[in-house]
């Protein structure tokens, strides 16, 4: 058993063969190895206590069948039933999104990272650039220089989908 | 406790995002990754430089719907690591009604950029449509880009075998070759390269291989051997110069075909290979992939049965280029419910059009050509056919037809039965006839169709029309991206209804209509929405065009005619033979020839 303390100091115990998904923590255990108990404690200070549990969810769902989904084996009907509980899983505001985000990349899971990335890519499908830029909390910054201003132009003139 | 928190943080969750941060550009490239339409990625590319830089770097397809409206310099240069390129030239209509051999547009300066560019060792896959291509073009694509392995090539022309010869030798690991109703060249001397013969003896990953249109007699054991070490191909279209036999001899070998081109569908008087029927349905009945066929070229009707076995698996049919008769389809088409796609001439008549409309419930695209394509014909299919299809095939959300005689009402039918219909193009080959039964203009029957059909797309318009049916248009048309008209209207004022009305038109195609220059004026504040405008044989003249050139500077205005190609001799009254006008972000083209004017 490993334990997770989050940036609000709050404690998560789970199995090391769970928490192994992580490629982070798998490391820091195999580095440890052998050590005192103390060393089984593991913090994570970006993250507050809200995600570690969704993250240890998301490790139990796929704690059942890490092999299968490597090989891509998995029989169909499984495969639909993860898939379903995966939307269901991401279907969450953009700012846990971007908590999961960079939780998946601190403690590198890499099929978290990529289905979170995935989602946030869906909420910003079918929108204007200055939507976009607010979901994504930018300042655009663009100036009028003059390569800047055939940006709009070509976008609209020449590599428009028609058909989108 | 450990000493040191692991993993350390990289960045703050409660401020901007971390696909927006710097630190993290991995993020925003795998959100990127996931974002595929060019128009979601268009957006993105506008957030803010970083969003357009990692949106340019990561941009893997692009489609270019005029291959003259930017520089393909600038293209690559923007977009450095493109694994396909999709590049059309010619308008539809400028094909179909001819624009003079040496209009362009060419491929060489794409070809160029490409192999130039940082893109020339990430570029996989081209696809050009209605493009002229030369032979050289396709050495230097199949020599300077490393990765390259698929090439599509729609309706073009300015290449011959020798090309294909050097295509197939240098491109090591080809997978895809697709030529669809391309025009082959001669070479200089009239010989002709033996090119199947010229694929690698280890490229043994063709996927797809397509030469109908090729019409010179391949090296058969050359081809024989080709499909035998290719255990991936999925589509084999021949050409006619092969005869029933070979491709009998030949297909033993491809049982995983999923799309098949037949080539001829006859022995080609070749008495020693009379085939029979069983031998030829034999081949099919291996077939339990197939899901296409076309060819069936020059069909001996006795044959006809030997395809039945795979009848009930086809979800796309076309006899497109072979005769073949009421009678002989409809055994042939009782067996194919579960076609979606089907083409076919007009000779199988209103009595066929029937039969397919009794089995082929599924139906979304129907194509029917004509034997024939002249005013003079009466053609084989009428108003009645449509209505047959119209009244069996719900589902439809394509339709060409060729006609002769057409009405109102069957127009009509057509758009309250299947109102999913996106493309709708009726050619009625002798342009000026009105409603064979009343004596009425088509208006009412054209117009039905822009009220009832929400999602129509592409609409091409031919018979008596009056002002009144473009009033129609303009006012229902507002998903209308592409409309063709073959004759139409009574004044300038039609052109104007179109192009005020019509708000997401994109092409326009127009000829033998009685438009001047106050109906193209009508466009200025249009022209820079459109990719294009084509007109040919109409009113305009050269003042017209040197207006809309003045005030609109991105129009490149170029009329093709007679002694056009020296500005200073061309009188202002003069006519216009045909106009083609585009947007364009590249200024006047560096290839125009000489019966070429460029404002």
């Amino acid at each position: 058993m490993i334990t997770l303390i989050s940036s609000d100091k709050r404690k998560f115990h789970v199995l090391e063969e769970v928490a192994n998904q992580s490629l982070t923590i798998r490391d820091v255990i195999e580095d440890r190895r052998g050590r005192r108990r103390a060393d089984r404690i593991i913090l994570v200070t970006n993250i507050n206590s809200k995600i570690p549990e969704k993250v240890i969810v998301y490790w139990l769902r796929h704690f059942l069948m890490p092999e299968e989904i490597a090989h891509a084996s998995m029989s169909h009907k499984k495969a639909e039933k993860l898939k379903k509980w995966e939307a269901k899983f991401f279907d969450t505001d953009i700012d846990t999104l971007n908590d999961l985000i960079l939780a998946a990349d601190s403690l590198d899971i890499p099929s978290l990272f990529d289905g979170a990335c995935e989602k946030v890519s869906d909420i910003l499908k079918n929108r204007s650039a200055e939507e976009v830029g607010e979901i994504s909390k930018i300042e655009n910054e663009f100036t009028h220089e003059e390569e800047e201003e055939e940006i709009p132009s070509e976008n609209a003139w020449v590599w428009r989908n028609e058909f989108a | 406790m450990s000493d040191e928190p692991r993993p350390s943080a990289t960045t703050s969750a409660a401020s901007a995002p971390p696909f927006a941060s710097k630190v993290l550009e991995n993020v925003l490239e795998t959100v990127l990754q996931f974002i595929t339409s060019p128009r979601d990625r268009n957006a993105c590319s506008l957030v803010c430089r970083l969003w357009n830089r990692t949106e340019s770097l990561t941009r893997q397809h692009l489609s270019v719907g005029n291959l003259y409206s930017v520089n393909p310099t600038r293209a690559v240069t923007r977009f450095p690591h493109i694994q396909s390129l999709t590049l059309k030239g010619l308008p539809h209509s400028a094909s179909l009604w001819s624009v003079p051999p040496g209009w362009g547009p060419g491929f060489t300066a794409w070809a160029k950029a490409l192999v130039a560019g940082s893109c020339a060792g990430t570029v996989k896959k081209l696809v050009l449509k209605r493009v002229t291509v030369s032979n050289s073009d396709l050495e230097l694509i199949a020599r300077r880009l490393p990765s390259f392995h698929g090439l599509t090539l729609i309706d073009c022309d300015g290449f011959g075998t020798p090309g294909l010869g050097s295509l197939v030798e240098n491109c090591k690991q080809l997978r895809v070759l697709d030529l669809i109703k391309c025009h082959i060249e001669y070479d200089n001397k009239g010989a002709h390269v033996d090119w199947i013969s010229k694929f690698p003896k280890n490229n043994n990953c063709l996927e797809s291989l397509s030469f109908e249109c090729v019409q010179y007699g391949v090296n058969l054991d050359s081809l024989e051997s080709l499909i035998t070490r290719s255990p991936n191909l999925y589509r084999l279209r021949l050409n006619p110069a092969i005869s029933i036999g070979q491709f009998c001899r030949l297909l033993l070998w491809a049982p995983q075909l999923t799309h098949l081109g037949t080539g001829a569908f006859c022995t080609h008087g070749n008495d020693n290979e009379e085939m029979k029927v069983k031998d030829v349905a034999a081949v099919f009945g291996s077939m339990n992939k197939l899901i296409s066929l076309s060819g069936l070229s020059y069909i001996k009707p006795e044959l006809l049965p030997a395809i039945l076995h795979v009848c009930m698996q086809l979800t796309t049919l076309d006899l497109s280029c072979t005769t073949i008769s009421a009678e002989q389809l409809k055994p042939v088409i009782h067996h194919c419910h579960n076609l979606q796609i089907f083409w076919v001439l007009d000779t199988i008549g209103d009595e066929g059009l029937k039969a397919v409309a009794a089995t082929c419930k599924d139906l979304q695209e129907l194509r029917v050509f004509p034997l024939v394509l002249s005013v003079e014909s009466e053609g084989y299919v009428s108003d009645q056919g449509l209505i047959h299809i119209s009244e069996g095939c719900h589902k439809l959300r394509s339709v060409v037809y060729f006609c002769q005689l057409m009405t109102n009402a069957a127009v009509k039918a057509m758009s309250v039965n299947c109102p999913d219909l996106t493309i709708f193009r009726l050619y009625i080959m002798d342009c000026h006839r009105p409603d064979h039964s009343t004596g009425e203009p088509m208006d009412e029957g054209f117009g039905a169709i822009v009220m009832n059909c929400k999602k129509l797309r592409r609409l091409a318009v031919t018979g008596l029309l009056t002002d009144r049916a473009f009033e129609l248009f303009g006012k229902y048309g507002k998903t209308i991206r592409t409309l063709s008209v073959g004759v139409g209207g009574n004044s300038d004022l039609a052109l104007k209804y179109v192009l005020e009305g019509c708000h997401n038109l994109l092409k326009l195609e127009i000829r033998n209509s009685p438009f001047g220059d106050g109906g193209l004026l009508a466009g200025i504040g249009h022209f820079y929405n459109m990719r294009f405008v084509w007109i040919n044989s109409c009113r305009i003249t050269v003042r017209g065009c040197r207006e809309v050139a003045r005030r609109l500077p991105n129009m490149v205005v170029d009329m093709i005619g007679n002694g056009f190609g020296e500005t200073s001799l061309l009188d202002d009254d003069e006519l216009v033979e045909k106009l083609y006008m585009y947007r364009s972000l590249a200024g006047v083209r560096d290839d125009v020839p000489q019966f070429v004017q460029i404002l």
